[in-house]
């Protein structure tokens, strides 16, 4: 078993390393490119046909919402970064890490619905203002606080690593005041019995973690949601409307649930490779830094790109 | 990093209108814009309410020229350079036309002069958002008025030698990208262009 998800997790490492060298990125940028335009056509269609009382275009709007959750998933977003990143620094499931990407998602579904019938009908503003509203607000806002997990996931990493530290410096006694790199490389291996209890770095995956997901990824709606919203909204089509945007909701968590499955798979298999629990209790926190930096340059070069 | 994506899909075409000393006096730009933003605006204007794909006459009126308020760095996304690599300027558009197609597609049409007319020995058009919230095709036909010895062709974006391009153009500033406006201007290399050939008059 173990062996067979160490496999796994070096062919998927593999095959993204290798799409990435042959350049099937481009090929997937153009593929949702067009898989875009070809979606909206057929959204476009679909609410036509609605508004028209044909037959089956309920079934028709459901389908095609969800495959323009599927190809608006499959480029780069906010949702991936944070579930993806998430999976990869702490000890979280794979089954409850898909399941947080399928909520979040929905509940991103909900943002927009609430948004759309407030906005609407409450505030009565514009359709413009109202994606502006979600490109200019929401969007910067949700990266931000995404740079804020993406620290938060770093500084929890760096805490488990000073309390190795801590956990070894002290039998040793060690009269240098100098950085202990160098000493944890060879304490790794050296079987010594003062690890932290692994159950310390599982505390990843609580309830507030899995809280604290969802709810930034489900503070910015997306805008094709919002598009649905509104025109069934205009055209007195609401409920289809809301329909719709659940069903792009599950589109989009097709893709963040396998990125999810990804991550986790990745990282359980990179680290079972490790020789021993030793080694595997400093690896964990030390990718944890490492991704949560990583997401905390990625969302805050997005979140100032988007103000 | 091209995070954005289009929410807006335009097949553009131009008419390239040229005077009777052979040299480029206008350009008449046809955007079809694609099916979902159409209906998004008939229903924003309120417009073909009882849906039968047709607009009157006060609606095509009232609403011509709708989509020519640009700002926010949007200047028309259209580009055309002589074959020394020149560009022309181009002055503000007159609209021209509004209209549905059967499609249920809205389709415009703008009128820009050129403001320095250029002999054309050879032309190069092409259409792009810089920030690329709306993609620009340019799969309708191009029409050549006033000279009969001219060739159209299209040449669609080369996909692998604009990402090409890009990472030249992050590497030489050392990939820090943070905001847009320190973004490359790298627009042009994603657009697809028309080149045009004329022989002497």
């Amino acid at each position: 078993m173990q062996r067979a998800l160490i496999f796994a997790g070096l062919a998927i490492a593999l095959a993204l390393g290798a799409s990435f060298a042959l350049g099937l990125d481009r090929v997937l940028f153009q593929w949702a490119l067009e898989g875009q335009r070809e979606a909206q056509t057929l959204l476009a269609r679909a609410l036509r046909a609605l508004r028209a009382g044909e037959a089956g275009a309920l079934a028709a709007l459901m389908g095609v919402c969800f495959s323009y959750g599927v190809f608006h998933a499959a480029g780069p977003g906010h949702g991936k970064l944070l579930i993806g990143g998430y999976g990869a620094a702490g000890r979280v499931g794979a089954l409850k890490l898909s399941f947080v990407a399928l909520i979040s998602s929905l509940a991103q579904a909900l943002t927009a619905i609430a948004l759309v019938a407030v906005g609407l009908w409450v505030w009565g503003i514009s359709r413009a203002r109202m994606t502006g509203l979600a490109d200019d607000l929401f969007q910067p806002l949700s990266f931000a606080l995404i740079a804020v997990v993406g620290l938060w996931l770093a500084w929890r990493g760096a805490r488990r690593l000073m309390a190795l530290r801590h956990a070894h410096a002290a039998p040793h006694d060690d009269p240098h005041d100098h950085p202990h790199e160098g000493t944890d490389m060879h304490c790794a291996t050296c079987g010594h019995a003062h690890m932290p209890a692994v159950d310390d770095v599982a505390r990843a995956g609580g309830l507030r973690d899995l809280v604290v997901l969802v709810g930034v990824v489900a503070i910015r709606p997306c805008t094709g949601a919002l598009f649905v919203l509104i025109l069934t909204a205009q055209m007195g089509i609401f409920a289809a409307g809301i329909a719709g945007a659940l069903a792009m909701g599950i589109g989009t968590a097709s893709v963040t649930v396998l990125v999810a499955i990804l991550s986790v798979t990745l990282r359980e298999g990179a680290l079972r490779a490790l020789p021993n629990s030793a080694a595997l209790s400093l690896a964990q926190p030390t990718l944890a830094v490492a991704v949560g930096l990583f997401i905390a340059i990625i969302a805050g070069r997005l979140a100032l790109g988007a103000i | 990093m091209v995070a954005a994506h289009p929410h807006i899909f335009i097949d553009a075409g131009l008419r390239l209108v040229f005077d009777e000393a052979g040299a480029l006096d206008a350009v008449e730009v046809t955007w079809l814009y694609d099916e979902l933003y159409s209906l998004i605006i008939l229903q924003d204007y309120e417009l073909d309410l009882d849906f039968d794909g047709v607009l009157t006459q006060e609606e095509r009126d009232e609403f011509l020229g709708f989509d020519l308020n640009w700002n926010g760095g949007f200047s028309g996304g259209l580009e055309i350079a002589t074959s020394d690599g020149e560009m022309l300027a181009l002055g503000t558009p007159e609209a021209v036309s509004f209209d549905l197609t059967q499609t249920g597609q809205i389709q415009t049409t703008h009128r820009r002069a050129v403001e320095e007319g250029a002999q054309a020995g050879g032309l190069v058009a092409s259409a792009y958002d810089p920030e690329f919230y709306i993609a620009f095709e340019m799969t309708l036909p191009t029409e050549i008025e006033g000279r009969v010895s001219c060739d159209a062709s299209l040449l669609r974006a080369d996909l692998d030698a604009a990402y090409a391009a890009l990472d030249a153009a992050m590497a030489e500033i050392g990939g820090a990208v943070s905001e847009e406006d320190n973004f490359p201007e790298i627009g042009a290399v994603f657009a697809d262009r028309v080149e045009i050939a004329c022989s002497a008059l």
